[in-house]
Parts: C-alpha cells; structure tokens; sequence
C-alpha cells in the first residue's frame, strides 16, 4: 500500500516538473517568434514571464537585453546583458552586445585601462562565473587533501607529494582569492544602472539637496546605501550622491 | 664695486661705438582730455649710441608739465651697442582749448633731429561731458586732499541697462605711495552677472589735490542675466605699505588696535574696501519683439555661407552660420535654420573668436553643420531669419540672409544604404548606431535556474567537500596508533594479546568438543600463559610458571588473580597426567575459568 502511494506521489511529481517545463519551452519558443517578428515588447514581457519567481538563465536575460535595445532603453538592456554576463562570462555574444550597449551611453566614466600581464593575471577572474571558480577551487581542495591521504601511506614519496600540496595551495590561496573578490564584487555589492534618460545626482535622499551632477541612462553604478526611496551611489572616480531609486535598476 | 666696474664697462662701450644713428619720437597716451585729466607724454630717443643726450623740451603752452623721470634701454648686438632712453612727463591742462605740443628736437654732434609735434585737444570736466564716466564715487577736491596715500573706487559706465547689455566696471588703484608688495585684488561679487575679464591693466599717473598718484585699473565686462536690482559688492584690496612711520604718526590711538609685532615685519598691511553699486537692470521691451527672437543683445550681423554649392547626392555640404559684433558672443545661440525635404541636417559644433579691445567685449561665433541632400536636385537652405535687440537703438532688429542653394547631382557609386554612410563630425553614438547591430538572440534550449542556486551556497556540494578533511584526519590519526603498534613490540604484544588468547580458547572449545582431554588441558594452559607473556612482554619461550609467579608479584597483579591462575596451571599439569579423571564438567569449568582470568587481566 505504501509503495502504491510513493509511486503516485513520485510520478505526480514527474510529470508536473515536465509539465512545467513544458511552458517554459512554449513561452521561449513564442518570445522568440515575437522578437522574430520584431515585437520587441511582446517579446521583452515574455521573457520577463519566464524569470518570474526568480529564475536566472544567460539565455532568457541576454534575448530580453537585446529586446530592450530594440526598444532603445539602453538602460534596461545593459542591466539584462551584465546579469548575462554574470552566468556565462565567456560568451562572446553577451560580450560584444554589452560593448556596444555602453558604447551608446553618453556619460563617459572612465575605465582604469589594464596592461597585458594585468590582463593575464585577471584572466580567470574576469572569465569565470562565481559557481566556476568555486567549483575549481573545491576540486584544487579536494586535490590536496588526497594528496595528503596517500602520503599518510606512501611514506617514501612523502617529500615529493607535499612539494605538489604546497604548489596547489598557492593555487587554491589565488582561487579563492578570486572567488571571494567575485563574490564581493557581484553578491555583496549592489550594482545598478540607470534607466530613466537623465537623472539628477543630488548630495542629499530629498529633492531640496543642492544637484551635483547628472547622469544618463546605462550609466552604471555600485548602491552603497539605500533610505527612503534613495540609493546612495559611488561612481569609479571621486563621484559620489543620492538618486531616485525608480531611476536606477539594480544588476 | 660692481658699480665701477659697470661704469668702466659703460665708458668701454661708449668709445666703441661708432655708428650715429639717432631718432626721436614723441607719444602721449591719449589726444583728447577733460580739464581734471590728465597727460602721459613719453620722448623716447633711441640710436646706436651709448649716452644720449636729453632732448629739448618747447615750452608746453597750456600745461604744467611733471618730469616723472627716465628710463634707459641697452643692447649690444655683434659688438655694436644701441640704446633707447625714455624721457616720461605728466602734463596737467591749465585751460580749455587745441594745443600743440612741440615739435621736440634733439642736437647731437651738430645735427638736429625733429620729432613730429602733437595736437591735444582740452574739453571739459568730466561731469558736464556725456560721453566720461558717471562717478559713483562724489567726491570734491578737498576729499581727495584729506585722502591718504592709498585708496580704492570703483565705478560703472551705467548705472541702467538691459538684460545682457554690456556694463563696463572699472576697479581704480589710487597710490601715492611705495607697496612693500604686489597688492592682492578681491575682485566684487557680481551675483547676477555674466562676468567676463577685460586685460590689460591699464597705468597712469593722476595728480589730485597736489598729489601725484599711479593709477592701476581693472576693468570688466559685466552682462546682466536677468531683470531687476543687482547689487555690484565692495571690492577689495590688500596691500602692504613701505611707510610706517605715515601711518605712526596720523592717530596716536592708532597704536592700540595695531598688532605689536607689525613693526618686525617690513610692512603694515592695509585692507581697502570699496563701496557697493546699485545697478538698475531693464527689461526687454515686449513690444515689437520677433518671435524668433533668443535673448542676443548688442550690435550684431548674421552671415551664411556653404563650401560647394554643387555636390553629389548623400555627400556632406558645411553651412557655416556666423553671427559677429559687439555683445556677449559666449551666449549666443544658434540660429533657427529651417529644415527642408530631402535635406538631412546634423551640428558639428561651434566656435567663437573674442577679442576685448577698446574694453568692449566683441567678436564672432561659427555655428556649422553638415548638410545632406539625400537625392539629386535643387535645395534651397534657408532663409536664415535672426533677430536681436539692440540698446544703443532700443528697438529689436531683425535679420533675414537670403536662402542658399545647394544643387545635388547624381551619384556615380551605386545607391549607398542609408545604414553604411559615415558623416564626419558625426558624434560616436550616431555613428555606431547606423554601422554595427546587436548579435542576434539565443534560441539554444534554456538553462534556467532559480537565483539563489549557487554552488557555495549547496549543503551537499559543501558536505562533499568536508568529509574528505575528515577523513584526512581521522587516516592520520590511525596511522599515528599503528605507528605506535609498530614502534612498540609491548604495547603491540599487549593489545594482541587477548585477540590470541580468544582465538586459542575457542580453539580449545572444538578440543572439548573432540573430548581430547589432554590436548584441551595443552592448549588452555597454552592460551594462558601466552596472554599473560605478551601481556608482561616476556619471550614466550623462558616462560615457567615459577618465572611467572615472581613477575605477576612484581606487576602488582591482585592475590586473587594470582592464585586463580595457580590453581588452573596445577588443573592443567594433573591432567597432562592423569587425563582419565577428567569429565566433560570440569573442561567446560576450565574453560570458563580461563575467560575469567583474562577478562581479569584486562581489567588491571
């Protein structure tokens, strides 16, 4: 009797996990068709449906990036390309639709240009995921500690096996550093970017603060601190002020 | 001695010069003058001679003339010295009319050279003239006279005017005295005002009541932004003076709020304020005013002009819009050009070129774009119409520049698609926009996940990568405990000892079982005292059960334990003898006596 209930339990569960994703098939396949048919809108709303309930996928936000750029808020698609981008840091498609995303933005933020080796070192940072580097990490890990267990038994070739320990800790050491800047860097720290056409950076959270400066849309910016319906933003330079939070749309 | 060695050099010079080319030239800073005003008139004498002779003054009818002293100037080029002296006078007109100064003659060596005479013209005061600055400073002579040597005004050439008219400020430096230092000039604040600074300094010497001052004015331009009343500030000077002893002796109270230690340092600063001025800022006059009109104001003229008039069809044209006279040129704004069919139009840019002479601020300013006919034809630009207001007039005027035609041929190239044209001076966003499109989308299968899914954050990916570190340390300790076992033949004896006595044991069960008395008996007796040799350490071989005796003594074994194990050994050696009186009773009773020693053993 109770394996009866355990299968049909079991197979429900089957079937409404295909069923479901069944319709998320359906609702790609008909957003695609509509950005075929270049109703950029519908698509857009489409793909927004099938992130619903906080779904992530590189695909669904690099389709719904490109559909916002049709639409010309650049905003809004540099956002979708950079959470993309976030998932699948080599994809060359994201890349190049993000470059010339910011290339169209009219604010010019200047980035701290990186020298060859610089870009060597960085390499693995800028091209692998947060889930990427911790995976390498955990298997440069696990490399040690079995290298450890067969030299508990191997006592001849000890000397040898804590050489290769030790050069796999500094390598796990360079990893996890990465990982942990990774992880301040786009789970710790809030980005965002603008989406309304020009905002009004003020140095206080209310309308009555003196302006300092303005910014445009696809600018993009870190959230250091949120009050009211304000975020409290930090550009790269020495820029920093209070917006509208509905002006900005969080990375 | 440096200076005698300058004059020896000087005397050096003047001998070797031999060639005598002399001339003279007369200068005065200006021809027209009130009676309050007055002249700087320069004589400068310059020629390939060392020591120049003073020039011949005339009699300068009409004025009082102030030598203000000389000022010398030597070159020696190739070996060959030439000099300039400039002899400077301060002319002050007694009496209105035209006069002539000079001609000024100098006589050297028998010649006599002419410079050509000047005619000054004497007006005036300056309040009665229209065309001098109003004074806001109302000051008569006997002021000026209680007046110390240092003193500042300022002053404006309106007191109304119209939004975005010029108004001219003009700082004035009075001294009489010698600075210690280069004054420090505060210029005043002009909320409301579009500021604009007119160089150079211009410098000039004044007499007033008896008093020969220089004079350093600073002028600047100022365009109102807005109507109303503005409030031009006190301006401000700080300067150091030479003369203490001046300022010691004008008021013995003076002493008390003076800072004790000013006297250490070479100067006494003095601070100079001027007084506000109240300006009065009008309105553009809403009537008659155009509808195209911007907020430019002053004397202005639009001009248009095209580089070719005939080009090919999509190939850029450059309108060149210029708008030039005297006003606020920085404000200017773009002209309305009217967009015509068939015509593409795009800024790039515009420049301005400014110039400030006579201390009115003037110029030009190009505004130019790029012009796209889009099919072969006739285009007209235009008209350009432009209007601005003009104060001197009070009324707006209106412009018009006649349209422009531009005739478009037929391009020879194939028909260029809009998207691959690239127009120089194009800004970057445009340009990117026409040339390169997105990638297109992803329609590979989804990977969709949900967002809080990462691999840091999964208990078994973690567990996963725990248990192994446990592991680790639980090998390691266990290699420890073997590599005690393996170190230490005792210890190791120790622990093996009851596996191998509970191995012979059962092994003497199978025996019972067999009913092989005396065989049983060997192999209990056999079990015991080999768990009590490894258990002690001892070589199984020298065992005795009196050697064993001695060392269970010596171990501190309990007496109880002792004498059982005594009395199982005497079982043991009785039956080896006499195996026949024993029954299958007293084997299993053996036997259980054997664990009992053991498990006895174990718990010492």
């Amino acid at each position: 009797m109770k394996k009866i209930i355990l299968f049909f339990i079991f197979s429900c569960f089957i079937f409404s996990s295909t069923l479901f994703a069944q319709s998320q098939e359906e609702i790609c396949r008909k957003a695609n068709i509509s950005y075929e048919n270049a109703d950029y809108e519908k698509a857009a709303s489409l793909y927004e449906d099938l992130l619903e309930k906080d779904m992530v996928s590189p695909e669904v936000f690099y389709n719904l990036g490109n559909s916002f750029f049709k639409l010309k808020q650049i905003g809004r698609a540099i956002v979708n390309y950079e959470r993309a981008q976030r998932l699948a840091p080599r994809d060359k498609d994201i890349r190049l639709n993000l470059k010339l995303a910011r290339s169209m933005t009219v604010d010019k933020i200047e980035m701290p240009e990186r020298g060859f080796i610089v870009k060597l070192v960085l390499f693995p940072y800028e091209m692998m995921s947060v889930d990427e580097l911790t995976a390498v990490s955990s298997l440069i890990f696990l490399a040690i500690i079995s290298i450890l267990i067969f030299s508990i038994f191997f006592i001849q070739k000890r000397v040898s096996l804590f050489y290769s320990a030790g050069t796999l800790a500094i390598l796990l050491i360079i990893f996890s550093i990465f990982l942990v800047s990774k992880l301040r860097a786009e789970v710790f720290t809030r980005h965002a970017v603008i989406i309304s056409k020009k905002v009004d950076v003020r140095s206080g959270p209310k309308k009555d603060y003196l302006l300092q400066f303005t910014l445009h849309e696809g600018t993009g910016l870190r959230i250091v601190e949120e009050r009211q319906g304000w975020y409290e933003i930090d550009l790269s330079r020495d820029l920093k002020g209070w917006l509208p939070n509905d002006s900005v749309e969080v990375i | 001695m440096k200076k005698i060695l300058f004059v020896v050099l000087f005397l050096l010079m003047s001998s070797l010069s031999y060639a005598e080319d002399i001339s003279i030239s007369a200068d005065v800073d200006r021809q027209e003058i009130s009676l309050d005003e007055q002249i700087t008139l320069t004589v400068t004498v310059s020629g390939s001679i060392s020591n120049v002779p003073q020039p011949q003054v005339p009699s300068l009818e009409g004025f009082t003339a102030y030598s203000s002293g000389r000022s010398q100037n030597i070159s020696i080029i190739n070996g060959q010295a030439s000099s300039s002296v400039t002899f400077t006078y301060i002319l002050v007109p007694n009496e209105i009319g035209e006069y002539t100064l000079g001609p000024f003659s100098i006589d050297y060596k028998g010649n006599t050279y002419l410079a050509d005479p000047i005619d000054i013209k004497v007006t005036q005061k300056s309040g009665v003239s229209p065309s001098a600055p109003s004074y806001t400073y109302s000051q008569d002579e006997e002021e000026y006279e209680q007046r110390e040597e240092l003193f500042i005004e300022t002053y404006v050439d309106k007191l109304t005017s119209y939004v975005n008219e010029q108004i001219t400020l003009t700082f004035a430096f009075y001294q009489a005295v010698n600075l210690f230092e280069n004054p420090a000039y505060v210029p005043p604040p002009t909320t409301g005002f579009w500021t604009e600074d007119m160089p150079p300094q211009k410098k000039y010497y004044k007499v007033i009541g008896g008093k020969k001052y220089l004079v350093t004015e600073i002028k600047t331009a100022l365009f109102a932004t807005a109507p109303g009343e503005f409030t031009i500030g006190s301006a401000r000077l700080e300067a150091s003076v030479e003369d203490l002893e001046k300022f010691f002796s004008k008021s013995p109270f003076d002493m008390f709020d003076r800072d004790p230690f000013s006297i250490f340092r070479r100067g006494k600063p003095v601070v100079l304020t001027s007084d506000p001025i109240i300006v009065e800022v009008l309105p553009l006059p809403e009537e008659g005013r155009p509808l195209n009109f911007k907020g430019d104001v002053g004397a202005l003229d639009i001009f248009a002009s095209v580089d070719k008039d005939t080009v090919e069809e999509n190939q850029p044209v450059s309108l060149k819009v210029t708008i030039k006279g005297h006003g606020n040129i920085k404000t200017i704004s773009t002209p309305n050009i009217p967009e015509s069919d068939g015509i593409k139009f795009y800024d790039s840019g515009s420049s301005e070129n400014i110039s400030k002479s006579d201390y009115v601020v003037q110029g030009e300013k190009i505004f130019e774009k790029v012009i796209i006919p889009k099919s072969p034809g006739n285009f007209t630009v235009g008209p350009i119409e432009y209007s601005y207001f003009d104060p001197a007039q009070k009324r707006y005027i209106e412009k018009t520049i006649a349209p422009v035609v531009i005739n478009a041929t037929e391009s020879e190239e194939d028909v260029i698609t809009e998207s691959s044209i690239s127009i120089p001076g194009l800004t970057k966003e445009e340009v990117r926009l026409l040339k390169k499109d997105i990638c297109y989308i992803k329609t590979r299968p989804l990977r969709l996940r949900s967002k809080e899914s990462f691999l840091y954050k999964n208990k078994a990916f973690l567990i996963l990568n725990i248990l192994p570190l446990f592991l680790l340390v639980f090998l390691y300790i266990y290699e420890l405990y073997r590599e005690k076992l393996r170190n230490d033949v005792g210890y190791a004896r120790s622990r093996r000892a009851k596996g191998e006595a509970t191995k012979r044991l059962k092994g003497a069960k199978v025996i019972m079982r067999k009913e092989k008395v005396k065989d049983f008996y060997a192999e209990i007796y056999k079990a015991v005292i080999e768990y009590i040799a490894d258990k002690l350490n001892i070589p199984h071989p020298s065992i005795t059960k009196d050697l064993l005796e001695e060392k269970l003594n010596s171990k501190g074994v309990p007496e109880t334990l002792t004498k059982k194990i005594k009395e199982l050994f005497d079982i043991c050696d009785m039956a080896r003898f006499a195996s026949g009186r024993f029954t299958k009773e007293d084997m299993h009773k053996t036997l259980e006596e054997a664990s009992d020693i053991i498990t006895g053993f174990e718990r010492i």
